[in-house]
């Protein structure tokens, strides 16, 4: 199993054009499961394909356990890659396509054989060996991706996006197979995705990208609790963040229009504008008495949860609801914001100043 | 009444375009179906019908099992190169080359030349003495064969002409096949460290086959009926070197006027194509990849 170590890297495709990738710095240990996660363009999946080796890296180092590899072409850096669109082979049957890396490297048939059919096993695969890719469902063909990447014995695993072609259902169970496997064989992976829940369910660190940049490097939960700006606040969970806006004035936090939410535990280094951030699930209900009003627009029923739409003051809020709660379309309802779980962003860089949920004391 | 309405309307639509199909094409295929059966020759008012001898005569003939063996040796060799040169240049220009489309135009415009004008330029390209070929050879001291007037070397010459003039249009399609193949492919073996040689014999020829099936059948067919590079260069000679089933046919018609045993000749080449394009089709299945 391999450690990846990345040091700097940059990409840019050509000379007159804007890096792609800025400035990526992350070590990678042995038998991790790292997920690069961002919206469409932020640069995960150049990232992978450096890794890869099937893209040129401008600036920085790659490092592989004690080797620079920079410039050592795809096939020897010991990688197997799953992609997006499945990469299977039309022409070739299931068994074929699973014993392609092998017969290119010219290992023996009885070999091939054998491991071809032991991967089929683990991955459910044994009664379609003989059917070809336009044969089996999404599913089917995605767990054949898996396994010409399971059946080379690679140190390192690269998935780009390989559950987006799923419907819902399917992708939920291919999560699972993936994390099965993942712990089975304890491959080192690098798994690309613009899903926040395959992030959150999979990684064991999240790699937060936009527009090319780190934003966050951490453990689901930390990311969870502990977003570092306003960009991995509203993209990872879902619904995503709300955001307030508020003003902090003699250590107390108060809505534009100057209602009292909560006092702040610590003083900060800011006065006056400031974005409050509060995930919908830690919202709770109040009255009027000890509430801020919400005047609900809809109203939707999720089945394990109620998700409330409405606005609070100017700002727009989804909260979430025990289903059993009695809320309507144009009802007015309280909320209070648990101080614990109270985050706030600076509204100029939007970068956190206070970091709730263990990372900062509060007091009533 | 509406349902005869929609019949009337249906027959009306279908009718229309099928009168031109049936003037042009069955009623004179029944015609020289049915004159393959006589002794008709092509001026006479009369004629008497002479039962299957215009077909046991022709099927017994050296001159036509000439003309098929010539046939098929000028399909063969047509066909094979035509491929081969269309594949290899499609995946020369598949590589971001500058001037591209520049490049497909120039290979391109030999498929939109006639092939009468070309043909007459390539008999002065072939011309023993001052022709540009010899002139070249001569340069290399490399023997300088008489191209259109020695019987070995004029199907040669013949089947040059022919693939210069198709290379470039089987390179169209299978630019357009090569484009449509996902990158992630050629990636997959990247990684896994695959050869060119083996990119190709794993990726492009499994993936273009569909458009191969295409270009041998639709190569095929024009093979046969390969004419006006004949009549032009060497009017089937010399002694009948060039003379495929199609050259002998118009020589039947309209050179001896036998019409009778021409059509007949026409009726067996219409029964060879079929045979071939239905027979390629099945044999296809084993090595094409939708």
């Amino acid at each position: 199993m391999t450690k990846i170590k990345l040091q700097h890297v940059s990409k840019q495709y050509t000379k007159e054009s804007d890096k792609v990738i800025h400035d990526f710095n992350l070590d990678i240990d042995d038998k991790e499961f790292i997920v690069f996660v961002g919206p469409s363009g932020c640069g995960k999946s150049t990232t992978l394909r450096m890794i890869a080796g099937l893209e040129s890296i401008t600036g920085g180092e790659l490092w592989m356990d004690d080797q620079l590899v920079n410039h050592v072409p795809s096939k020897d850096r010991d990688i197997a890659m799953v992609f997006q669109n499945y990469a299977l082979f039309p022409h070739l049957t299931v068994f074929d396509n699973i014993a392609f890396g092998l017969k290119i490297r010219k290992v023996k048939k009885a070999i091939i054989k054998e491991k071809v059919e032991q991967t089929a096993g683990i991955l459910g695969l044994t009664p379609y060996l003989k059917r070809k890719p336009k044969d089996l469902s999404g599913g089917q063909k995605q767990r054949v991706a898996l396994g010409r990447a399971v059946v080379r014995d690679a140190n390192i695993f690269l998935m780009d996006e390989p559950l987006s072609n799923l419907d819902a259902k399917l992708r939920v169970q291919m999560r699972e197979e993936i994390i099965r496997l993942h712990k089975t064989l304890g491959t080192t992976t690098i798994y690309v995705t613009h899903d926040q829940t395959e992030a959150m369910t999979m990684a064991t660190r999240i790699v937060v990208l936009k527009d090319g940049h780190i934003q966050q490097i951490g453990t689901p939960t930390e990311i969870y609790k502990n977003p570092n700006n306003m960009f991995v606040a509203s993209f990872i969970g879902a619904p995503a963040m709300n955001f307030i806006h508020a003003k902090v004035v003699n250590n107390q936090l108060m809505t534009s229009e100057g209602k009292e939410i909560a006092p702040l535990a610590r003083p900060i280094d800011h006065q006056g504008k400031v974005i409050l951030g509060i995930r919908p699930e830690s919202v709770v209900l109040a009255t009027e008495n000890d509430g801020l009003a919400m005047d609900v627009e809809f109203v939707e029923m999720m089945g394990a949860d109620l998700h409330v739409h409405g606005k609070l003051e100017q700002s727009k809020i989804i909260i979430r609801l025990n289903p059993d709660v009695m809320v309507k379309e144009n009802d007015r309802i309280y909320l209070r914001f648990p101080h614990e779980k109270i985050h706030l962003f600076d509204p100029n860089n939007e970068e956190s100043l206070y970091q709730s949920e263990g990372m900062t004391a509060w007091v009533d | 009444m509406g349902r005869l309405r929609g019949t009337f309307k249906l027959l009306f639509f279908v009718g229309i375009p099928l009168i031109p199909l049936f003037v042009f094409w069955f009623f004179p295929m029944l015609v020289s179906l049915w004159l393959s059966f006589t002794n008709w020759d092509y001026i006479s008012p009369s004629f008497d019908y002479v039962g299957i001898d215009n077909y046991t005569n022709t099927l017994t003939s050296e001159t036509f099992y000439e003309a098929l063996k010539n046939t098929i040796f000028f399909s063969v060799w047509t066909i094979v190169p035509t491929i081969i040169i269309g594949l290899f240049l499609a995946l020369l220009l598949k590589e971001g080359l500058k001037g591209l489309t520049f490049f497909r135009s120039i290979l391109f415009s030999p498929w939109i030349t006639p092939m009468v004008a070309m043909s007459i330029v390539w008999s002065w390209i072939f011309q023993a003495d001052v022709g540009l070929i010899n002139q070249i050879l001569g340069w290399f001291h490399l023997p300088q064969p008489q191209w259109l007037t020695d019987s070995d070397t004029a199907m040669w010459a013949i089947i040059i002409v022919t693939v210069w003039k198709n290379a470039g249009w089987a390179m169209l399609f299978y630019a357009d096949s090569l484009s449509k193949i996902p990158n992630d492919l050629y990636e997959v073996s990247d990684i896994e460290g695959a050869s060119w040689l083996q990119k190709i014999k794993t990726i492009v020829i499994p993936l273009v086959s569909p458009i191969t099936l295409f270009l041998v059948i639709i190569s095929a067919i024009d093979a046969i009926q390969a004419y006006d590079q004949i009549q032009v260069m060497t009017q089937g000679g010399p002694a009948g070197s060039t003379r495929t089933l199609l050259y002998l046919y118009y020589q039947m018609a309209f050179e001896q006027f036998n019409m009778g045993q021409a059509t007949a000749l026409a009726t067996i080449i219409v029964l060879i194509t079929g045979v071939l394009a239905l027979s390629m089709f099945y044999a296809s299945k084993k090595w094409v990849h939708y």
